[in-house]
């Protein structure tokens, strides 16, 4: 068991309006994590800084003692909630382009993974249907040895049958040295493959407990529970 | 990891202007053919048409070229594949410099195929001779004040950085623009037109005020006077040509990285 991610008194501030507000956090290897919370709770904005792809107004965050830089992003595998890859580009292009970047991807794995949902590797993103590049794209981020996997979103707007297939292939992933933190709104779907849950609300963590707690103590499901929290 | 994401940027940009180059080559080439043909010399109307058309082919290609890789750094830096580019385990100079070589590269390219396509047309199969190009280096050096090649060389490095200054320019606007939460591709336009203006009105600046004593001494050439040189003059503008290229490229090229590294915010 070691640190993945450690969050301390991380805050950021578009101008006047203050997304995370002095966030302390702590990510262990060997668990799968659920980010919960609504719109505008700061899930967003916290995936983005510990990918570098925001800096903090406030605080330090680092992926496995680094400091956010190339060495931590070699080490976090990301999947955004959206398209990110050029839609005019082949899946063996893009797995080429990964390959090249990241040590640790695997290739005979992102190619069986491909083969056995019947997705060729020589076409074109554009030409798949979304769920099919929502699968594409994950089989890429989940072919990594990351250290930290990041996935935001990864089931949202795909059919239920690709979502069973999502979380298995994010179950069969799972590593003792590793960390996954799922950000999401579709929870009871999520909450049978996470051990641990951080509610965030209004750029604060309001929960950061496991699963089994939650059931046990509260003798509630986490969609439940949260519905509770957050209730509007 | 600088030479990984060149080759992939070159591969990528390559598609597009790899064809579009060869294409200008191949109108020069037709053109050249055209113009041979003897029965075809009477015929001015088509070949004014052509040299038009030869002329639209080479403005295209600097607009294309341009255009596309304005484009593509918005797209990949700063929009939806941004969230590729910057997860990558490379550092934000590494990315920067990448785009900025690839660009500039093209945009010389471009240059160079415009040159070579110039050559292709007026290309007749009759040899200058040893003897036109010996004076043509008299010339150039009697004019210059400095040796041929060194000449040449000095105009190369000019054009070269003044494509690299230019590519910067273009991105430095594109990156003020994604400050902007909304209306980014206007806010782009806008700052381009501002460092533009700025531009301009500091090198009119500089030329007057560092040019004081040479168009003083210009001012003072009669028609009478015999033996006069320009050469300290144009060494002069092309030293301050060059410098100025360096000085913006680097003002840019440090717009660029701060932004990017510290106020990177995606759409």
């Amino acid at each position: 068991m070691s640190i993945i991610l450690e969050c301390k008194n991380l805050s950021k501030t578009y101008g006047s309006h203050t997304a995370l507000n002095h966030i302390n956090l702590s990510l262990e290897s060997g668990h799968i994590i659920g980010l919960l919370g609504p719109n505008g709770s700061g899930k967003t904005t916290l995936i983005k800084l510990i990918n570098g792809l925001l800096t903090p107004s406030e605080g330090t965050l680092s992926v496995n003692q680094a400091p956010i830089g190339p060495k931590s992003k070699s080490w976090v595998s990301y999947l955004p909630d959206h398209s990110y890859l050029e839609s005019n580009l082949r899946v063996n292009e893009i797995i080429r382009y990964f390959k090249d970047f990241y040590l640790d991807f695997e290739e005979e794995r992102a190619y069986d993974m491909l083969k056995k949902l019947q997705i060729n590797p020589n076409d074109k993103l554009k030409s798949m249907s979304k769920g099919t590049k929502e699968k594409v794209q994950l089989i890429l981020i989940m072919s990594r040895r990351a250290k930290l996997y990041v996935l935001d979103e990864p089931i949202a707007g795909v059919d239920p049958a690709a979502r069973d297939y999502i979380l298995e292939t994010i179950l069969s992933n799972y590593d003792e040295d590793a960390a996954i933190l799922i950000s999401t709104h579709l929870i009871s779907d999520i909450e049978n493959i996470l051990d641990q849950v951080i509610f965030i609300k209004d750029g604060q963590i309001a929960l950061n407990t496991s699963v089994d707690n939650i059931r046990e103590k509260e003798g509630k499901s986490v969609d439940a529970l949260f519905r509770e929290v957050f209730k509007c | 990891m600088l030479a990984k994401l060149l080759k992939h940027e070159f591969r990528e940009t390559a598609k597009l202007l790899v064809p579009l180059n060869i294409s200008l080559i191949a109108v020069a080439f037709i053109g050249n053919v055209m113009l041979a043909f003897d029965a075809l010399n009477n015929l001015t109307t088509l070949k004014s048409f052509f040299i038009a058309f030869y002329s639209l082919t080479i403005f295209a290609l600097f607009i294309l070229t341009s255009v596309y890789l304005t484009v593509r750094f918005y797209k990949t830096m700063y929009a939806s594949q941004g969230y590729l580019t910057h997860t990558l385990p490379v550092s934000t100079a590494s990315i920067l410099n990448t785009k900025i070589i690839a660009a500039s590269f093209w945009l010389v390219f471009a240059v160079i195929a415009t040159m070579f396509s110039l050559y292709i047309l007026g290309y007749t199969g009759i040899n200058i001779g040893a003897s036109s190009l010996a004076r043509l280096k008299t010339e150039i050096e009697a004019v210059s004040g400095m040796s041929f090649w060194l000449f040449w060389l000095l105009l190369a490095a000019m054009v070269v950085l003044m494509c690299v200054s230019n590519v910067l320019m273009v991105y430095a606007s594109v990156s003020v623009g994604q400050l902007f939460r909304t209306h980014r591709i206007p806010a782009a336009i806008g700052a381009y037109v501002v460092f533009y203006m700025v531009q301009q009105v500091l090198s009119v600046l500089v030329l007057m005020v560092l040019g004081i004593s040479q168009f003083n001494a210009l001012g003072q050439i009669t028609a009478e006077m015999t033996n006069v040189s320009f050469s300290g003059f144009y060494k002069w503008l092309i030293g301050l040509v060059i410098l100025q290229a360096v000085v913006l490229s680097i003002i840019y090229y440090l717009i660029c990285f701060y932004i990017t590294r510290k106020k990177l915010n995606l759409e």
